[in-house]
């Protein structure tokens, strides 16, 4: 009986490895802070020091898989059967405030943070009805990489418009059998991002209160947005391809060369100025292009910290939140992670700077930054949005029935 | 079937097809997890590792939770396994052999639960995993998946008993066996083929799972292989050398126990049933 | 008296598996069937309340609910079809191996030891426009101009149906094979005793011996591909019309919390699979009798 040997030599290692677990030490508090895995290993250091000058506590770090939804689902199910497992929980922007009607976030105390250190827009992000319910940890915003050496050599300014930006594709990208622009277009949730980005820069706005008092109009904003996009096809400036596109696929196309606009997060800068790259020094950031009259819009991404409603230790889960939003986190965070901070000061930062020359660029272009629609209801708004315009852009609907059907589910969920 | 002496090179180009087709998107894997994480870009591309490298093995380890995950998805494997056929078999047996009342009844039951999609369980099972304090725990997995799999394992076994002769049991009787050693001793081991290809089919199952994996275990310790590779990906990053160096890791030793059960199963195949 | 004594000892063997079954499976199943007629919703329990049949009464007028069911059938009718031809033709083939036998079965198994979630990742890199090696290949041999999108609107339910043939064509074909393995070897020199043919063997006697084991292989393999979810799931999400129902389901469990509605959807499919398996054992009259 190999078989039998083998099974019994795995179950006595597990028995081993069980009983062999670190657990608290008596009277020790465990607090356990779930968050977006950070291969840079700044978080896990940032714990490590706390956890060294905070005895009788133990901060745990708890990495999940990054992507948003996963994370988004597997807190969903915990909060719903009220579990104490958690903490701590870092948040999407975009979760705020789903997570604070459920009740599963607690309000943030007054005098933990001064509002006026941190940027507008995440702050924003975290506040559901009048009341901050976390902290800002670290952000991000929607940013158009171009090729300087190229649009150089035409004599070709940067585009601010999309009408220029068409010209300028015409003329510098389309001869030399590059692709023009290159975006996130696939089904999911950075899709919204790019698109609303279309959608502010033409002047519109799809705020559900609006959707309540003017269907007609978000409506008509929503189509032309729809229009804006399938024009990207159309010239053919952006291949179908991008309808399948996440950040990677097309942060690749760019640094490979292969594309003169890149629609992406800050993290792409690093990459496009990295060895592997392609096009090391060749690159310029600009703010998203707009309509004639119109002013440019990011999206803001990025995460925020919020104590678990179900936590048995308030207190404790309170002083590290304080800790891991701290200059001194954010900064560390920024220096070995490259995660923009959110605090103002942490962008004059001589060392973050040493280390990031190009965070001071982004804080200009973050000047007009916005968040997505903030509903209880944000992950029906979300999938409504991706859904129809998705399949407007893939042709399967016409962008004016696409554009009927978002307006009215809103509606519905606006409704809720 | 044994003379097809012609024909023979058409057979054996298949077979090189067949196992073609199945290795080389494995291959490419493999591939892409022993090249630089440039390599991946270059066109055309190439399709050796040029140079070969083990940046990204070392990469994986420098994770030094992910051995830990390999052996969690090891031991909850096993122990479906185990439980799955300990409970499925002797079912399997009476369902295939013996006179049971309401017989119809127990088939549709194991019927409707081998079809009531699992997705709709999660969420009652995660309470009830929770409620039960076995939340990042092996049993928060190992019970859900014995649960999923069990109906898979008595529907097979179920037709391998009943493809043994009859008489069997009979002479084991008339030998002095009570009808539960001649279960044990009679009907099983001639049943290894059987009980094998459920034992992988299992296994298996339980190896790939991850909705639930992801759901019942949530700290790094008690994660299996399906959750611990969807670490390796950043926020927008998407780092392919990394996730195909974590992706052979944790395919090895399961290809290994393949290879070992292999001959276990062929062997089985070929000598049990022939009569 | 013997009688009396087998049906004791059939209830003795069954009764660990089904009070497994029933301990641990009711509390899921039956709260499927009693939260679909509330509106309860985890996320806002303030909400909650009995409504009936309501939710059912939504479910027929839900467009994608219709639309991703039609895509479920779709995706299952073609990919369980192609799974049962090519796992046949493989069990065929790889019968009656002598040399290498260990390392071809242990090949065909590969695809299927591989986690879904890998093997979705993986085909989503192979599939890439750009960088995978099935448009690298194309290209190299000649065989197309531009990088095809595989995963883009027109071939996206073709690219999922691809990979989930090649992830599961494995377990049909062992499946097959060891039906194969059981058929008596006296059956075939018999068969070749009195001159049949190989077409003619294989339908007087492959055929009808393996039939259960291609119903089991059937049946299995129609109702995993009819809840199918993480494969879309990781390599489309479910657009360009290869949302399935599960995929739906998901969507309203968890990312809504709309326990009432997605409870109901959770029903409707178990009914809807619970039908199809009818009709799939009554259409291959699968035989549980003892012999």
């Amino acid at each position: 009986m190999k078989g039998g040997l083998l099974l019994a030599a795995v179950l006595a290692a597990t028995v081993a490895l069980v009983l062999g677990c670190s657990t608290p030490e008596e009277g020790e508090i465990e607090i356990i802070f779930a968050a977006g895995n950070d291969p840079s290993g700044a978080t896990d250091s940032l714990v490590v020091e706390y956890n060294a000058s905070h005895p009788g506590v133990i901060v745990k770090f708890q990495p999940m898989p990054a992507n948003t939804d996963t994370q988004h689902d597997n807190y969903v199910t915990i909060l719903s059967a009220r579990g104490t497992a958690i903490d701590l929980y870092s948040l999407d922007v975009i979760w705020t405030a789903e997570f604070a009607k459920a009740g599963w976030i607690a309000p943030l105390p007054d005098g933990l943070i001064d509002p006026g250190d941190f940027l507008e827009g995440p702050l924003a992000s975290l506040t559901y009805e009048g009341v901050l319910y976390g902290v800002p940890w670290f952000t991000d915003a929607g940013v158009m990489y171009y090729r300087k050496d190229l649009l150089e050599e035409a004599g070709v300014p940067v585009p601010e418009t999309w009408d220029e930006f068409r010209r300028a594709c015409r003329q510098v990208a389309l001869p030399r059998g590059m692709d023009g622009f290159v975006w996130q277009g696939a089904r999911y949730e950075g899709l919204i991002c790019d698109y609303l980005e279309f959608l502010w820069g033409l002047g519109g706005s799809i705020e559900l209160d609006r959707i309540r008092t003017d269907p007609a109009a978000v409506e008509s904003d929503i189509a032309a947005a729809i229009e804006l996009a399938l024009s990207f096809f159309d010239d053919g400036l952006s291949p179908e391809s991008v309808l399948t596109y996440k950040e990677e696929d097309s942060r690749r196309l760019f640094t490979e060369g292969q594309a003169l606009f890149h629609r992406n997060w800050p993290y792409a800068w690093s990459m496009a100025e990295g060895e592997e790259s392609k096009v090391k020094g060749l690159v310029g950031i600009a703010p998203l292009m707009h309509a004639d009259g119109e002013k440019s819009y990011s999206t803001i991404g990025g995460w925020n910290v919020a104590v678990s409603s179900y936590t048995e230790h308030p207190e404790e889960a309170l002083e590290f939140l304080a800790f891991i939003t701290s200059e001194r986190a954010l900064k560390l965070r920024a220096i070995e992670g490259g995660y923009l901070p959110t605090r103002n000061a942490t962008y004059e930062d001589p060392d973050v700077l040493a280390a990031n020359p190009h965070f001071g660029s982004f804080f200009e272009v973050f000047r007009n930054t916005r968040n997505r629609p903030s509903s209880p209801h944000y992950p029906r708004v979300s999938d409504t949005i991706q859904e129809h315009v998705h399949a407007a852009l893939a042709r399967e609907t016409a962008p004016g029935d696409a554009a009927a059907a978002i307006v009215s589910e809103l509606a519905e969920i606006a409704d809720l | 079937m044994r003379r097809l002496r012609h024909g023979r090179i058409l057979l054996w180009l298949a077979r090189a097809l067949v196992v073609a087709a199945c290795l080389v998107p494995l291959y490419w894997i493999l591939n892409v997890s022993l090249s630089t994480s440039q390599a991946l870009y270059k066109t055309p591309l190439d399709y050796f590792p040029r140079p070969p490298t083990l940046e990204n093995f070392r990469a994986v380890f420098r994770v030094n939770q992910f051995p830990r995950n390999v052996l969690n998805s090891f031991v909850v494997a096993s122990l479906t396994t185990l439980l799955t056929l300990v409970l499925g078999s002797p079912a399997a047996y009476a369902l295939a052999r013996l006179r049971v009342r309401r017989k119809n009844v127990i088939l549709a039951t194991f019927l409707g639960l081998a079809i009531f999609p699992a997705i709709g369980m999660i969420g009652p099972l995660y309470i009830a995993m929770a409620r039960l304090a076995l939340i990042n725990r092996y049993p928060a997995l190992v019970l859900p998946y014995t649960l999923l799999s069990l109906p898979l394992a008595i529907w097979i076994l179920t037709q391998f008993f009943s493809t043994l002769p009859g008489s069997l049991e009979d002479a084991a009787l008339v030998d002095g066996c009570t009808p539960v050693q001649a279960f044990v001793r009679v009907i099983l081991p001639l049943s290894a083929p059987g009980l094998a290809t459920s034992a992988v089919l299992i296994f298996i199952f339980a190896w790939n799972e991850f909705l639930f994996a992801l759901i019942m275990t949530s700290t790094p310790e008690s994660r299996t292989v399906p959750v611990a590779l969807a670490l390796f990906a950043g926020l927008h990053e998407l780092p392919w050398a990394t996730i195909a160096a974590a992706t052979v890791v944790s395919v090895l030793p399961v290809l290994a126990l393949v290879a070992l059960f292999q001959r276990r199963i062929v062997e089985g195949l070929t000598s049990g049933v022939e009569r | 008296m013997i009688r009396r004594h087998e049906t004791r000892l059939a209830l003795w063997l069954l009764t660990p598996a089904l009070a497994f079954v029933i301990v641990l499976g009711a509390f899921p199943v039956c709260s499927q069937f009693v939260l679909s007629l509330t509106d309860l919703n985890l996320k806002f329990p303030a909400e909650q309340g009995f409504v009936g049949l309501s939710n059912f009464a939504r479910l027929l007028g839900d467009d994608a609910f219709w639309r991703d069911l039609g895509q479920t059938f779709t995706f299952t009718v073609v990919s369980v079809s192609l799974e049962l031809l090519l796992g046949l033709a493989i069990a065929l083939i790889l019968n009656n191996v002598i040399r290498g036998r260990t390392a071809m079965n242990s090949s065909i198994l590969m695809p299927w030891v591989l986690p879904t979630v890998v093997a979705a990742t993986m085909w989503s890199l192979l599939l890439n426009d750009r960088i995978g090696l099935v448009n690298s290949v194309l290209g190299r041999i000649g065989l197309t101009d531009a990088p095809i999108v595989w995963l883009g609107p027109r071939l996206a339910m073709t690219s999922v149906i691809l990979a989930d043939v090649w992830k599961t064509t494995p377990f049909v074909a062992i499946i097959l094979l060891a039906g194969l393995k059981s058929i008596p070897r006296q059956y075939y020199e018999a068969a070749e005793i009195d001159g049949a043919g190989r077409w003619a063997t294989f339908r007087a006697i492959t055929l009808p011996l393996l039939k259960p084991f291609i119903a089991v292989a059937v049946l299995f393999r129609a109702m995993d591909a009819f809840r199918i979810f993480d494969l879309i799931w990781v390599l489309t999400g479910g657009a360009s019309r290869t949302e399935t129902l599960s995929i739906y389901i998901y969507r309203v469990l968890f990312r809504y919390s709309d326990l009432g509605y997605g409870s109901a959807m959770t029903v409707a499919l178990f009914a809807i699979i619970f039908l199809m398996s009818l009709g799939l054992i009554r259409f291959m009259r699968l035989s549980s009798e003892p012999r």
